[in-house]
């Protein structure tokens, strides 16, 4: 097996190895932007490789088959390189993988210790990066999302952070659609009666006019049927004469 | 119901600049806004003058409540009980109703201008006036009880009235003056 398969071998090891370790890196802060201006994006060997493939890959030093490409990168980005960024990595760090130093990435690149050739650089993690899953978690995440789909569920098991998507999982899981909010039944209302005090069995016709607007109170008229006429009550009250 | 209507929303014009207050009413075309105090001072001063002021302001109101009724045929206590709270809103002299305890009729007149007893025979005069004019039965009103936002009069013949003035004046409550005019029944 000559040098040039093993070479490509190992880069796709750890190509493999550093896509289960960082699904999802958000590119650090620029810390030294003349540093990355200068070095040429160093591409994977992968012919079309995906976009958090990419994103690895721009923090990653190059294995052996990229090398060729894109070598002055770590010589021509060295003599360049801002004065924090020197205060921070050791030399002999910055003279190996500059990049790294210019685009600091805590634990992310882990095929560095793979190849021999380039030494580990000891750069402390940005307080923006997320924070690394292991393997172990990882594997758990998918034997969830294993179990959630093999339970019959075929819409999001639910494992982010949005409550209503999870609710809605476990509704689609028993069967049962989720109530709309029209559909919730109201409380009962409650049932109250006014009674009329015993001594006081009497009939009340109240105008009750400022209350609301006139048409209001002609319209409530109208709807009541119309008792006697206030003649004839009249009449009958004056027709009242004291006993005794 | 017939009665006509009346626009409230334009029936009083307050002109503060020139301190006036119109009413669009075909009785009265200005008003003067005095505190309800002064109205009560002003009647309890006058004694037994007092019948023919509200007997004079008993004209106008029942003229309004009787356009208000438009030539309603026998109208229902509550078309009268809107066409004098009406007429009387129109002036600041609060609102009234009906009431029927048995053959006994009364008025309830919610936030008069006064409640104490110096107000009481002008009220009973102006209530007899307008129930009269617009109802076209010869009749007298006596207080039978005074509450909080108003009063309450009985409407009747004349020694009725006299019943009902003795009894609340020995301090018997509304319904016992009623029961005793009545026989003893609380209808």
């Amino acid at each position: 097996m000559s040098s040039d398969v093993i070479a490509r071998l190992e880069s796709l090891l750890g190509r493999v190895i550093a896509r289960r370790a960082v699904p999802r890196l958000v590119p650090a802060p620029p810390v030294a932007p003349p540093v990355v201006a200068s070095s040429p994006a160093p591409r994977a060997i992968t012919p079309d490789p995906p976009r958090a493939e990419a994103r690895v890959e721009a923090r990653r030093p190059e294995g052996p088959a990229a090398a060729p490409e894109a070598p002055p990168v770590v010589i021509e980005a060295a003599p360049e390189a801002p004065a924090p960024v020197v205060v921070e990595a050791p030399e002999a760090v910055v003279e190996a993988a500059p990049v790294v130093a210019a685009a600091p990435v805590a634990e992310a690149p882990k095929p560095v210790v793979i190849e021999p050739r380039v030494e580990e650089p000891v750069v402390e993690a940005p307080k923006t990066s997320l924070p690394l899953p292991g393997p172990a978690k990882i594997s758990r995440a998918d034997d969830r999302i294993a179990a959630s789909f093999a339970a019959g569920a075929s819409v999001s098991p639910g494992l982010g952070d949005d409550e209503a998507d999870h609710v809605e999982t476990l509704a689609f899981r028993v069967g049962r659609a989720l109530p709309k909010p029209g559909q919730v039944p109201a409380p009962p209302l409650p049932v109250t009666t006014r009674d009329e005090p015993g001594e006081r069995r009497s009939e009340r016709f109240t105008a009750s006019l400022p209350s609301a607007p006139i048409a209001a109170q002609v319209a409530d008229a109208a709807a009541r049927p119309a008792p006697a006429s206030l003649r004839s009550l009249l009449q009958r009250s004056v027709a009242l004469r004291p006993r005794g | 119901m017939a009665t006509r209507l009346h626009p409230l929303a334009s029936a009083v014009t307050v002109d503060l600049a020139h301190g006036r207050i119109e009413l669009k009413t075909p009785a009265l075309a200005r008003a003067v806004a005095v505190p309800a105090t002064w109205l009560a001072r002003a009647i309890a001063a006058l004694g037994d003058g007092v019948d023919p002021l509200a007997k004079s302001l008993a004209e106008s109101v029942a003229k309004d409540a009787v356009m208000i009724l438009d030539g309603t045929a026998d109208p229902t206590p509550e078309e009268v009980a809107y066409s004098i709270a009406l007429a009387l809103g129109q002036r600041g002299f609060g609102t009234c109703g009906f009431e029927r305890f048995g053959d006994a009729l009364t008025l309830l007149w919610n936030f008069p201008p006064a409640t104490d007893a110096s107000f009481h025979r002008f009220a009973t005069a102006l209530v007899a006036k307008v129930v009269s004019d617009v109802t076209g039965v010869q009749t007298h009103a006596a207080v039978l009880s005074t509450h909080a936002e108003g009063l309450t009069l009985f409407l009747g013949a004349d020694p009725a009235c006299a019943l009902v003035r003795e009894r609340a004046a020995r301090g018997d409550a509304g319904p016992q003056i009623l029961a005793t005019l009545l026989g003893g029944a609380s209808a």
